[in-house]
């Protein structure tokens, strides 16, 4: 009996042994690269495409992977100048009858990083789906490429013409003072052929012979390569999706936590970089982001800032961190349409007076960025530095100041001459920087004898056309370059101007100002238009949001940037200075 | 009971599609898909607004635009699933994948842990109602309970990420640390024990004495840069749980039982040299086979060593060779330790924050399994200390009201013992309520824990779902839903056909 049990466990334990062995690995794996020239960066989205020029693709974690996968004629610096890459090709500008001529070239021997070279298909490639070309002006008419940026400066020079296989020209039929930023290179035209399934050589002659408007089966395919072939949230499969000519490549992508870059063997620019791995880490939450860099997790962060974050990231040793101006500004609007108290300029006047601009600024921004100041036009940044300087000088925004409050609203009070007009006040009740404003304004505003009505709403985005409301509080995003918003905001009728505002020199302006390719013009007439705002009285800027950034002290060549990828734009710069 | 079924899942479409219907809806009116566009200054924002109700059909009313959805998802039962994209162009479904991969990692170790540690703690505080060990433990858990998930989140991160990390440069505890830690840590065995004043000063003492060895002990030997078991550890803490198991599950008395547990442990600690060689070439697989080997191995060497109730010692068998195969588990990811944190992608600091893994990280199974231990410690602690008090306070509640019955008393009367009145009458009875609210609690582990994920940046259903409302970006929206939905009517039923397969008295009518 016993020497039974004693076999059975005994059969039991070879069994088990057996099954045991049959599931080993084949061999381990362990060729674990140290790689000490790492950096690791936090992102607050998840990645979803490689392409970031299509409306689904239009996010921010998507393009600081195309800025880094990705490079052209020209890179927007720290200080929102346009840097031409000379290593990368040429373009410049030359009258052309009443327009300009814009000729690029690709410098001979760039590739891309598989080889193939950057020539004539590339160039059309981005022209078709920047401009817009080929799609159909009516609105059920047929769509090629889904672009999300700005259209129109490139659609208005028609078809290009190309001169030989490495370059390409636009003639644009009256002066255009954006010619600099509205064409840059796309996505590889071999790859998109592949996907499109076509020789490159093919979608060279479709897109030179295919008509706008027209259903096209090649053009449909190819557009449809570029507009979604790109989507993916994971490592493409297919390598070739992976080609770029930037300093990196992306390497390796965990869904919806972190994409992997390496820098680009093929890289042809002049900074070859230093770093040979840069892991972006989704970090969706703020204070999480400050503890993974205090952690040693991330290297580098750009989180939203609040006066927490920035404290916090100050209190962090071996870090720098730098708060600065972003080019996000807050903004009170006033709505001057017919029967608003505001149609009066006095009234208009006297309310701006009353505006606790200075107290606004120490209460909000200077507890996050001690060099805050109350901002001075409506047109320039602090960033624009010397632009900045002098519009402040001639815009008229010294009839504003905001250091003797009393003396403001006894103005106020003389303009108004004993009216009690009611406004009522619209902003993001969601939105603390915006609710503390209104408090400040609403107090200070009663003093002078406006009776000020709290319309804070959760739904203030959609309220904002509607006109049903006498002063606005919110924020607008300048670009840095380009000098389309002009327009877009305060010419009349525009689809940004929400406040019924309308001047014919501003308007003047802002149809001259795209005209024109002379920048001593351009900042002459914004500067002009600039007066005119606060002559007119039609509003105040009020503060810039704060940016900030915090990174590793090792790194050497950060130069944080205010506005889009912040950390990113010039990552080849970048090395560990130990 | 197949009538009953049938009955209710057909209730249930009819559920789904009603609910679905008001959420759609729902989501449609909680915000305003084109907010960011309307107030945006760019030149090209009329393009941009129009490619956006392009994207989301805008043009068409909401009520209407939900019979469109619905007609993707129909197209399931036609082998064409639709469930639509994002606003990314993403599609829902692999959305879905990822996020319920994502929320079964991070919530699945809590659940577990908070089901079983919340269960005992809530029968043992019964056992002793209104003791200190009840008093502590209801103020334990009614503590956490009340805590919010972003702040012991941040907690967690300050102390057992960055300061263990920092601690780990030097981890030398200085004496006076030493000595608050372990005086606090025996006032709480004090405050936790029960009986006499005398026993609960030995209590204690015994827990300061214990608290201050470990901590030396840890210092002396750098335990947290090399950790181990090894057979010094594996002997008492085996021997430990072959007695326990064999009082909870037999009784001491019962001398074949303890000798099943006790020959487990010896098997497995002549087991663990020669497995040694196999566990350096691990995969997943082997390790659960490993488990249930040692279970099984356990049963069957329980019924070999038979006697009067063969099952109680198969089940011991079975319990401790459970803890002697997670024992040398254990002990194998312990020896990967010093591997994992030397690793260059490392840095010497193992507790990350956030995230779920460590990006590129090269390694064998036990570095990558410490890997994503590392990432799910401080989260499922996190989960774990929130939801210990419903169960702790549900089982107590359930525990006391099966110990106050008439048959527990006669069960006394009659001279059995106390353990198996509670083990055998008590316990198994105060878990029939418990059934149903653990069987809802799994059906909801899908649904994910929003603000934990946000902050672990876990990317799970919770997030999703948020994320996804925020944007007014109906589609993920409506997955999640469905998802959850589904789960929530599968598991109610489960409970209903678990609770009548468990009572006798509750008889599901066809």
């Amino acid at each position: 009996m016993t020497k039974k049990r004693a076999y059975s466990a005994l059969g039991l334990s070879a069994v088990c042994a057996l099954t045991l062995s049959a599931c080993a690995t084949s061999g381990s794996s362990n060729n674990a690269t140290t790689n000490d020239s790492s950096v690791s960066i936090a992102i607050t989205n998840v990645f979803s495409s490689l392409n970031t020029g299509t409306s689904t693709g239009n996010s921010d974690t998507n393009g600081i992977i195309s800025s880094m996968t990705n490079t052209g004629f020209y890179t927007v610096t720290d200080k929102f100048e346009v840097r031409h890459n000379d290593w990368f090709g040429t373009y410049q500008m030359s009258p052309e009858g009443e327009g300009i001529k814009v000729d690029y070239t690709v410098n001979e021997g760039q590739k891309w990083s598989d080889g193939n070279d950057i020539d004539k298909g590339d160039l059309l490639l981005a022209w078709a789906a920047i401009s817009g070309h080929f799609n159909s002006q009516d609105e059920n008419g047929v769509q090629y490429f889904d672009y999300a940026g700005d259209s129109s400066g490139l659609a208005a020079a028609g078809k290009p013409t190309t001169k030989d296989d490495r370059s390409i020209s636009f003639t644009y039929p009256t002066a255009f003072a954006d010619w600099e930023t509205v064409y840059d290179l796309s996505k590889p035209a071999h790859v998109v052929a592949e996907l499109a399934g076509m020789t490159e050589a093919e979608l060279v002659e479709t897109l030179e012979s295919a008509t706008p408007g027209e259903n096209n089966d090649k053009l449909t395919k190819i557009a449809e390569a570029w507009n979604t072939a790109y989507d993916t949230t994971t490592k493409p499969s297919d390598e070739k999706l992976l080609v770029g000519n930037g300093p990196y490549l992306v390497s390796d992508v965990i869904e919806n936590q972190s994409v992997t870059l390496t820098a680009n063997p093929n890289y042809q620019g002049s900074t070859k970089p230093a770093i040979q791995e840069v892991v972006l880490k989704v970090l969706p939450d703020a204070a999480g982001q400050v503890q993974a860099l205090q952690n040693g997790e991330v290297d580098a962060v750009a989180p939203q800032a609040s006066i927490d974050t920035v404290s916090q990231l100050e209190g962090l040793s071996g870090v720098v961190t730098t708060p600065q101006a972003d080019q996000a500004y807050d903004h009170l609007d006033l709505n001057m349409q017919e029967g608003s108290p505001f149609a009066d300029a006095n009234v208009r006047k006297a309310f701006l007076l009353t505006v606790p601009r200075q107290d606004i600024v120490d209460k909000l921004i200077k507890p996050m960025n001690s060099d805050a100041k109350v901002l001075n036009s409506q047109l320039y940044l602090v960033s624009d530095a010397e632009n900045y300087a002098k519009t402040v000088q001639s815009n008229n925004s010294s009839d504003y100041p905001s250091n003797d409050m009393d003396a403001n609203i006894a103005k106020a009070k003389e303009l108004l001459n004993g009216q009690t007009p009611t406004i009522r006040i619209l902003y993001n009740s969601k939105n603390s920087n915006r609710v503390n404003t209104f408090q400040m304004i609403k107090e200070s505003a009663e003093k002078a004898g406006f009776v000020v009505v709290d319309s804070g709403s959760e739904q203030w985005s959609s309220m904002l056309a509607g006109g049903d409301y006498e002063a606005s509080i919110f924020g607008w995003v300048s670009s840095g370059v380009g000098n389309g918003t002009l327009g877009q905001i305060f010419k009349s009728g525009s689809s940004s101007n929400f406040t019924s505002y309308s001047n014919s020199t501003v308007d003047e302006a802002a149809e001259n100002i795209m005209r024109t390719t002379d920048t001593a013009r351009i900042e002459e007439l914004k500067m002009q238009a600039d007066g005119e705002l606060f002559k007119d009285a039609y509003g105040l800027p009020l503060f810039q949001s704060v940016a900030v950034t915090s990174y590793n002290e090792n790194l050497q060549g950060v130069k944080p940037k205010p506005g889009q990828y912040p950390l990113t734009w010039n990552i080849e710069e970048w090395s560990y200075g130990k | 009971m197949l009538m009953y079924s049938v009955r209710r899942l057909i209730t249930a479409v009819f559920i789904l599609l009603g609910a679905s219907f008001l959420v759609y809806n729902l989501v449609a009116i909680a915000g305003n898909p084109l907010e960011e566009l309307l107030v945006s200054n760019s030149p090209n924002k009329e393009q941009l607004i129009a490619q956006r109700v392009e994207a989301l059909n805008l043009d068409v009313p909401a009520p209407v635009r939900y019979f469109m959805w619905l007609g993707g998802i129909l197209g399931c039962f036609a082998g064409q699933c639709d469930f639509g994209q994002n606003l990314a162009g993403t599609p829902v479904t692999q959305l879905l994948a990822n996020a319920i991969y994502q929320t079964l990692t991070l919530v699945l170790a809590s659940t577990i842990l908070s089901i079983l540690i919340g269960v005992s703690l809530g029968i043992v505080s019964a056992l002793r109602q209104y003791s200190a060990l009840d008093y502590t433990v209801t103020f334990a858990s009614f503590l956490f309970f009340s805590l919010p998930s972003f702040w012991i989140a941040v907690l967690l991160k300050e102390f057992l990420a960055i300061g263990f990390n920092d601690f780990l440069r030097n981890p030398v505890v200085t004496i006076p640390t030493t000595l608050l830690i372990s005086l606090i840590a025996g006032i709480f065995w004090y405050s936790a024990s029960f009986g006499k004043q005398r026993t609960r000063y030995l209590m204690g003492l015994v827990g300061f004495l214990l608290t201050a060895g470990m901590i030396v002990f840890v210092s002396a030997t750098q335990w947290f840069l090399t950790p181990f078991l090894g057979i010094p550890f594996m002997l008492p803490l085996g021997l430990g749980a072959a007695v326990l198991f064999t009082y909870l599950v037999a009784g001491l008395r019962n001398r074949r039982a303890l000798g099943t547990g006790l020959g487990m442990v010896l098997v497995g600690l002549i087991a663990y040299f020669p497995l040694q060689g196999l566990l350096a070439q691990a995969t997943l697989l082997m390790v659960v086979i490993i488990l249930a080997a040692f279970m099984a191995l356990g049963w069957v060497l329980g019924l070999l060593a038979g006697g009067y109730d063969r099952g109680q010692g198969a089940r011991v068998g079975l319990l401790t060779g459970l803890a002697m195969a997670l024992l040398i588990i254990a002990d194998r990811f312990m020896q990967a330790w010093p591997e994992y944190i030397s690793n260059s992608r490392i840095k010497g600091r193992p507790i990350p924050t956030a995230n779920a893994s460590t990006p590129n990280l090269q390694g064998d199974f036990w570095v990558l399994g410490i890997d994503t231990m590392t990432h799910i410690l401080l989260p499922t602690i996190a989960l774990t200390l929130i939801s210990l008090a419903s169960y702790s306070r549900f089982s107590r509640a359930s525990m006391l009201e099966i110990m106050n019955q008439d048959y527990i008393r006669t069960a006394r009367a009659k001279g059995v013992s106390e353990r198996a009145v509670v083990m055998k009458h008590a316990f198994r009875n105060a878990l029939i309520p418990l059934a149903t609210i653990i069987a809802m609690d799994i059906g909801g582990i899908i649904g994910g824990a929003a603000i934990t994920e946000r902050i672990f940046a876990f990317k799970g259903m919770g997030t999703l779902f948020l994320d996804s409302l925020a944007h007014t970006d109906p589609n993920p929206v409506m997955g999640v839903f469905l998802v959850t939905g589904l789960m929530a009517l599968i598991f109610n039923l489960v409970a209903d056909l678990l609770y009548s397969a468990l009572d006798p008295r509750v008889r599901v009518k066809a």
